[in-house]
């Protein structure tokens, strides 16, 4: 990998850390940015991070201005669904920690069980006859 | 002027000034902000990231388009045109800029806050 090659995805790892969750658009914006930056790495050699920041503005610049290109109503949607995304992470969470507690409880009930005399068999028990010859040759049936 | 708020000024004011610049010509990015900078004798400057960001919504918005030309054996550049669309776009922006600008004019003028004005 070449110099300029590293501060190009450096460059653009920071700008893409600082953007905010808009969706496609978002991609989109990120995909031209890239675009230049790749375009600008090609044409200059031993190119250093200073020097993309010098051309391109620091990372959280670009970012700054796509947001201001917003209007209050893409704004106030885009955090709505970021809250939505939110509730549904933790009420997640919140569900799997329940689930984990219930099997923990059933789990903790089982163990006491067996220590009070109680255990579980899986399946019927069969006992087969069995057939013991006694002192004058007849057999009998042993249950 | 500092950069803060020179940049709050700015910042409602960028797709004007695209649309203005692409009016005389098809430009790419550098260029746009080179000549951002020489048209206003420096007074206004910016940097070629914030730029894209605007560029990309005015062609969302279909006012301007792009054209990739090959520029040496395999660099190519990204020129941005200007639409009817846009044209009649700035038109409105300009007009809607001068009332804003006027308005200001007056209140500053009438605080007698800056008498040069």
């Amino acid at each position: 990998m070449t110099q300029s090659e590293m501060a190009r995805r450096m460059y653009y790892k920071l700008v893409r850390r600082s953007f905010p969750h808009f969706g496609q658009e978002q991609k989109k914006v990120l995909r031209l940015v890239d675009q230049m930056l790749g375009e600008y790495a090609n044409e200059t050699p031993n190119l250093s991070y200073e020097q993309m920041v010098e051309r391109f503005g620091k990372p959280e610049k670009i970012a700054d201005t796509y947001i201001e290109q917003k209007n209050s109503e893409e704004i106030i949607s885009a955090l709505r669904v970021r809250k939505r995304v939110l509730t549904v992470i933790i009420s997640s969470v919140i569900v799997i920690i329940m689930i984990w507690l219930g099997y923990l409880v059933f789990c903790l009930h089982e163990v006491n069980k067996v220590a009070n005399g109680y255990f579980v068999v899986d399946g019927p028990i069969v006992i087969e006859p069995v057939e013991i010859p006694n002192e004058t040759g007849n057999t009998g049936v042993v249950k | 002027v500092s950069e803060t708020s020179q940049q709050a000024f700015i910042r409602g004011t960028m797709s004007m000034l695209i649309l203005s610049l692409l009016k005389r010509g098809d430009m790419y990015g550098y260029e746009i902000v080179q000549k951002i900078a020489q048209a206003s004798e420096g007074r206004i400057t910016t940097q070629e990231g914030s730029l894209y960001p605007v560029l990309y919504k005015l062609e969302d918005q279909g006012l301007i388009s792009h054209n990739k030309i090959l520029v040496g054996k395999r660099m190519t550049r990204v020129y941005y045109h200007l639409e009817k669309e846009g044209e009649g776009q700035l038109d409105k922006m300009v007009q809607d800029y001068n009332i804003v600008t006027d308005g200001v004019r007056m209140i500053i003028k009438g605080c007698g806050a800056d008498d040069t004005v």
